[in-house]
Order: structure tokens, then sequence, then C-alpha cells
């Protein structure tokens, strides 16, 4: 083994009904990027979608660059490869997902009137502390792959590629931690963070239902095949976690640390996997083995009443430096897609108000999104049914 | 090491120099190998199809060397390899059009032209624009042109800053930041980016140190146009601010000296200096660098760009024929220009930071699209040997 992992091409395919990027186990490297919209009106808001189109496919399928102005036009240009990833390109499991934000569908582009129904700024949840500057965007880009150095050729391609018409809000790079020992992967508080995916990974009509917008009711047409991508920025007191009891850490998620069991479940057990053992609490009325307010209960208390509240997560840890008082600013690029924001995420971030948890961390920026349709064929582009 | 499959070589009629072919995605082509050294200069590869090429050059010439793929009708280069050692192998992907060519290799000494190299095909369903090389001799007149006009500022420059001079020895702080603003816009029309003007482009218009709080500015220890807004517009007495007034006007003087000289702005300066500009601008003035007081970051800017017409219009017939993203540059140069000078209003310049997220955002996309379209003309104005010798200069 020398150069295995790096000349193994690991191409998603970039054609079909849904975007890539959201049900894919999550790569190891991520960024999450808004923009403010700069184009000048609806035609240059028409050419970007489908500029960042053909760059995403190049990107991710490799072959030439899309023709036009600095791409292979001869002798009157630098580069169009920035040469990160080398001569040619490699795809290195990347995907790049597209999401709009409500503000796109003010009244600068004439889209009012096709918003997605849910859509809008997001909330501000009592115990948030969110900074405006990091909040909210026109567009989204959610941009992954198995190494960084792949994230961020293609983010440099993909600004370049749409200078005059998009500017960047706010971004924050991400990583999944590699399973330790196996499962899922951890969060930065030590904890396996999202093993509820598995039971909705694992069935398509629980996908269909869970995950994929649909048109209807006071739905627009063309959001069928979207998802509603919640983004947010979740600094976690990483020092002040590591000085309380491992008891109380355990206490506060629900579940135990090294094998991500739930605290009280079902008896169905099988050795190795606990984390996937199914919570109980119907002998546990008052909390006293796992808390009315530890996470997991409170998000999901299995008596049948959330099973339509369940979303699919795909966050990422990160670390960003540090804070004025000298502590380690970590945390989490907490996301997750909802065929719909307000029965999905919302209800359950609701549910979540005043949880045990609210002490450890500190959301502070984010925003909801609308991931687009899927691109179904050489002609069609992100965006095209918002906007035809 | 994982073991590669024997790559598949075009012919090579010499390999004293080592050919080591480096891996490429599996869907593309293995690349052309050409020798350099033949009587011919390159003898490996007269011509195919047309479409795009990954090509490996080896130089065995036995001295450095720059190769061209040249149409002879219209003296256009579509590939070329620049700075090329002896002894060594270079890579270049380059789309080559139908059309008759020949290779040439120009060394030190020596010029060798190809036989003729013939690409078929259909025109390709995109633009490839070759380009006839600029050399240093073509960029004189240019040169001249530009360093002419900046002379042409200073004597209107210096008098500004006089007049700066008597506004603070009359105590009249108001007529003193109207007309430092006056003197300095003027001077950020002459191109001094990147430090052009070196030291004493430093004399003249150093930031500010960094790490030092607005309220100290004025006391910290810098000089020319930065260090005499601290002062006046942190209300220091006028008379204390002559004495760098002076010196500015000193600084200015030696600018003039330094300009007089062959060769201030040298060829590679002036494909470049439009180009830099706008970047300097892009990079300090759109960050709120330089600022000492006056929040004039917007008027600097929209200086910045009649600096870049200028450093642009003596260039304008090498690009006119070979920039084919001329207009567009133009066009968006006016854009960018109109959306900064948006910001001034009756009462002055908005300073950058009263501008709400959005306003910020238009300007900072004008202007990093402005970038991208310059970078065009900086390529094609780079200086390279000619392919034949082509008699005196002309403009025609």
């Amino acid at each position: 083994m020398t150069d295995h992992d790096t000349t193994v091409p690991a191409n998603r395919p970039f054609e079909g009904a849904h975007q890539a990027g959201i049900l894919e186990p999550a790569q190891r490297a991520a960024v999450v990027i808004a923009f403010l919209v700069t184009a000048a009106d609806r035609p240059a808001l028409r050419r970007m979608f489908r500029t960042l189109t053909a760059t995403i496919r190049y990107l991710v399928a490799g072959g030439d660059a899309p023709a036009g102005r600095g791409s292979d036009d001869g002798l009157v240009s630098p580069p169009y490869e920035n040469g990160v990833l080398g001569p040619g390109t490699v795809p290195d499991g990347l995907t790049v997902t597209v999401s709009v934000g409500a503000s796109l569908f003010d009244d600068r582009f004439g889209l009012a009137d096709v918003k997605p129904a849910r859509l809008r700024a997001m909330d501000e949840f009592p115990n948030d502390a969110l900074d405006p500057e990091r909040c909210d965007g026109d567009l989204l880009l959610q941009i992954c792959a198995d190494h960084p150095d792949t994230v961020l050729h293609a983010l440099r391609i993909l600004m370049r590629a749409t200078r005059a018409d998009l500017q960047v809000l706010w971004q924050m790079e991400g990583f999944t931690s590699p399973p330790r020992p196996s499962g899922t992967p951890r969060n930065l508080f030590g904890f396996k963070d999202g093993t509820a995916n598995q039971e909705i990974l694992d069935r398509a009509d629980l996908v269909d239902q869970l995950v994929w917008t649909k048109a209807g009711g006071d739905e627009p047409d063309w959001v069928t095949g979207g998802s509603y991508h919640v983004v947010r920025l979740i600094r976690m007191f990483v020092e002040f976690w590591d000085r309380i009891s491992i008891n109380e850490q355990q206490r506060i998620f629900g579940r135990d640390r090294n094998t991500g069991a739930p605290l009280s479940g079902r008896r169905e057990r099988v050795a190795g996997e606990e984390e996937f053992q199914i919570p109980s609490y119907h002998r546990d009325a008052h909390g006293n083995t796992v808390p009315l307010t530890a996470h997991i209960r409170l998000a999901n208390p299995h008596d049948g009443t959330a099973d339509d509240r369940r979303m699919l997560r795909r966050g990422f840890n990160y670390s960003a430096g540090i804070e004025r008082n000298g502590q380690l600013d970590m945390g989490m690029i907490f996301i997750c897609f909802n065929a719909d924001l307000d029965r999905q995420f919302v209800a359950v971030q609701t549910l979540l108000i005043d949880e045990a948890l609210v002490d450890y961390i500190s959301p502070f920026g984010g925003g909801y999104f609308f991931a687009l349709p899927g691109v179904r064929d050489a002609d069609d582009w992100l965006g095209r049914g918002m906007l035809d | 090491m994982r073991s590669r499959p024997t790559p598949k070589l075009g012919p090579v009629t010499s390999t004293t120099a080592s050919v080591n072919i480096p891996a490429t995605p599996p869907s593309r082509p293995q690349p052309i190998v050409l020798v350099v050294g033949s009587p011919y200069g390159i003898d490996d590869w007269l011509g195919g199809p047309a479409g795009r090429y990954d090509f490996l050059f080896v130089n065995n010439e036995g001295a450095g060397a720059e190769i061209y793929l040249e149409d002879p009708a219209t003296e256009r280069i579509y590939v070329e390899v620049e700075h090329f050692g002896r002894g060594v192998t270079r890579t270049v992907t380059a789309s080559v059009p139908p059309g008759t060519y020949r290779w040439v290799c120009i060394t030190d000494y020596t010029i060798k032209y190809s036989r003729p190299v013939v690409v078929t095909g259909a025109p390709l369903p995109y633009d490839v624009h070759g380009i006839i090389p600029v050399t240093g001799l073509d960029l004189r007149i240019p040169i001249n042109t530009y360093v002419g006009w900046i002379t042409g500022q200073l004597p209107a420059l210096t008098e500004q800053v006089n007049r700066l001079r008597g506004d603070l020895q009359a105590g009249d702080a108001a007529a003193a930041k109207a007309d430092w603003l006056i003197a300095h816009l003027t001077y950020e029309t002459l191109g001094g980016a990147y430090r052009a003007y070196d030291e004493t482009g430093d004399d003249i218009n150093a930031d500010p140190p960094r790490g030092v709080a607005p309220v100290r500015l004025a006391d910290a220890d810098f000089t020319g146009f930065r260090k005499i807004e601290a002062m006046v517009w942190h209300d220091r007495p006028p008379a204390t601010i002559v004495p760098h007034v002076d010196a500015l006007l000193e600084a200015i003087g030696r600018l003039a000296d330094e300009l007089a000289l062959p060769n201030a702005i040298t060829p590679i300066d002036m494909g470049r200096r439009a180009h830099e500009i706008l970047e300097d601008a892009l990079q300090w003035d759109l960050n709120g660098i330089g600022d000492a007081g006056s929040q004039t970051e917007l008027a600097t800017v929209d200086a910045n760009l009649t600096g870049v017409w200028q450093a642009l219009d003596p260039l304008r017939p090498i690009l006119r024929k070979q920039n084919p993203y001329l207009d567009q540059t133009d066009e968006q140069l006016r854009l960018t220009q109109q959306l900064v000078r948006g910001h001034h209003h009756a009462e002055g310049w908005a300073g950058l930071a009263s501008l709400t997220v959005r306003q910020r955002a238009a300007v900072n996309a004008a202007v990093q699209h402005s970038v991208e379209l310059l970078s065009h003309a900086a390529v094609v104005v780079d200086p390279r040997n000619a392919t034949r010798d082509r008699g005196p200069i002309t403009h025609d």
C-alpha cells in the first residue's frame, strides 16, 4: 500500500432526481459556505446557476473543464486549474450540494411566488446566541470530499467561475472523524453522533417520507426531489465538558460514551452494535435512569409519537481556533435534511429547548436552506425548476 | 510501489535526457513526446487531428530554449514552453485548432523552424486564441507613453500638496482635509501598487503601521500621505504637520527623478501594472487597510480604477488585436467605477464601514470580476521572444 487512497477515483453520479451529498455517508472533509448573490438580474442569475452546474459536473466527473473565458482558450489566460490536485482532476468522493436561502426569493429576481413554503430566515431558539454575520444567505454550497485539498480545490474553482455573481457571507470548514473504534463517528464531546440515521437509510420508504420534499399543498411544483437543508454552527465548550464527570456526560446525552448504547434499551442487543439498540423509557417514567431532559430522550421518546419528526443528519465537527478567553473554539456544523422543515427539525429543536446539553453548547450561526432537486440530464441545470 | 502499465510513447529519436512519463487519468490519452534538439528543432509531431493535446517536451538542445507552435501566416502562437532549461522535461496541455503551423525553437544564439505541422479537421467547438508574442521592444512605446503621463501629473500633485501646506500654515483644518484628499487621490491614480515605486513610494504613501490603535496613529512612526491624514483627522496642531508635508514634497521630487531613469518601468512591469493596481486596491483598501482616519477608501478605489485605465490605454494597440476579452474588461471596469462612484454623495464619500453587507458585497464582486478580466491583459502582454526579426517597431 503506498498511494492507494489518493489514486483510486471514487466519483458519485452527478445526474439524478436528487443532488449528491445528502444520502451518502459523510466524507472526511467539508466546507459549508453561504453566499450573497450579487448577480445583476434574472438572466445573470440563470447564467450563474448554469455555470455552477457545468463546473460541478466537471469537478465530480473529470474530463475537460467547461468551455468559456479562461478555460482552454489559447494563450490569453492564466491557467483554469489551480494545480492543487496536480494535473487532471481526482474525484476523491467529491460532492457539491447547492441550496438556496429565503432571501433569494425577495423582490430582486422575481422568485417570490416560487419560494419553498417553509423556507425562511433561521429561527432563533431560546438558548441561541446568533451572530447575524454568520447567519442565513442567498445560496449555500456544501462541498464534501475524502480529503480537504479536494474540498478547497473545488471551492476555489467554483468561486472563480462565479466571481461576479456570488460573494461569501460566511463559511466553516469541518471534518468527520473516522469510526473510533467502529460504527458511527464521534463528535468532539466523545459521543457517537447521528446513530439514528441508519434506521432511515436502511428503508427507501423512510428516505422518501423523511428526506425528499414533494410538490403539492402549499409547496410549489419545482421542489419535488429537493430537501430542506438546515445548517447550525454550534460551538461546544469542550474544555468545560472535559471538567464534568462521566456520569453527568452520559446522562446529558442519554447514552454510554464508550459504546453509544442508550442508557436504557429494549432487549435486542447485538454485541459490537450496542449503539443501534432501540432506547426504551417505559419503565423509567421519572427519568431516574435516562433523565427527562437527556438529549436522545427529548428528541425521540420512542413512544410512537416521533416517527414523523425523524431527520437525516449529516453534520461535521469543526475546530476554528481560539476564543478571546483562551478556550478552544471547537464544535459542530450541525446539518440535517428534512422533507418538511417544521414537521421535523423545528419540532425536534423546540422539544430540545432547555435540554441538559444547553450549558455546554452555543449555537451561533447557520441558516435554513433548500437543497435544489437534482440535475436530470445533460441539458438540465441546478435551479432550472424555479427559474424556467 | 504499484506497477504502472508501460506507457505508449510517440516516436523518440533521442533519449539522452531521461523521459519520465507522469501518470495521467485513465480517460486521457498518453502525452505526445517531443524531443527538442534536432536540426529542425522538433521532428516528433508534425500534425494530427485538431483537438486537445498533452505534450511532453524533452530539452536535448544543450541550452535553455523557448518553444512555440506558430502559425507562420498570422505569426500567432498556440503552444509555448518558456524558460525551458537544458536537460529537463516539461508538460503542456493545449488545444490546437485546424491549421498549418511550425515549431519554433529559440535559444540565445539560434532559431530553428520545424517542417510544416498540419492539423486537420473541423474547427473546434470553442475559441482558441493564439497570440503574437509581445517583445520587450514592442513595449517601449507604451512604457514611454505611460511614464510620460505619470511624469505629467507630478507638477499638479506638487501644487496640490503645496496647497495642503498652505492650509496647514493658515491653521485651516477643514481646507486641509479637502486638499489632502485631492492630492492623495491624484497620487492614487499613478499606479504605485505593490511597491512599484520602492522606498520612494513608501515615503509618499506607506500604509499606517499595523497593530496601532486608530487613535494613536497620529503619533506612530511613519511618513507620507497616511501620516499626514492621521494627524489632520486626529486634530494635531497644524503647524506640527507641516514638516511631514515638506518631507512628502521632497519624496515626490525624488519620484520624478527616478521616473526619468531609463528602466523606471520595465516591460514586465508594464504588462502587469493595470492588473496589479486593482489587486492592490482589493487586497488592502477593500479590506479597510490603509485608512488613517479619512474613511475615503472608496475614493481611493475610484482613483485606482482611473489608474487602471491609464495603465491600460498605452497597451491598447497591442490589446485590441490580442485580447479577446478587452471589450468585456472595459465594460466591467466602467460598471465598477460607476458603482464605486455611487457611494460619493454631496456630503462626501461614504466610508467603507458605513456600507451595508449587500452594498459591500456588490463592490467586492465588481472589483473581483474586474481583476479576473484584467488578468488576461497581463498574460497577453507578458514579454516573450519574437519568432523572427520584426524590423522597426510599428503599431499599425
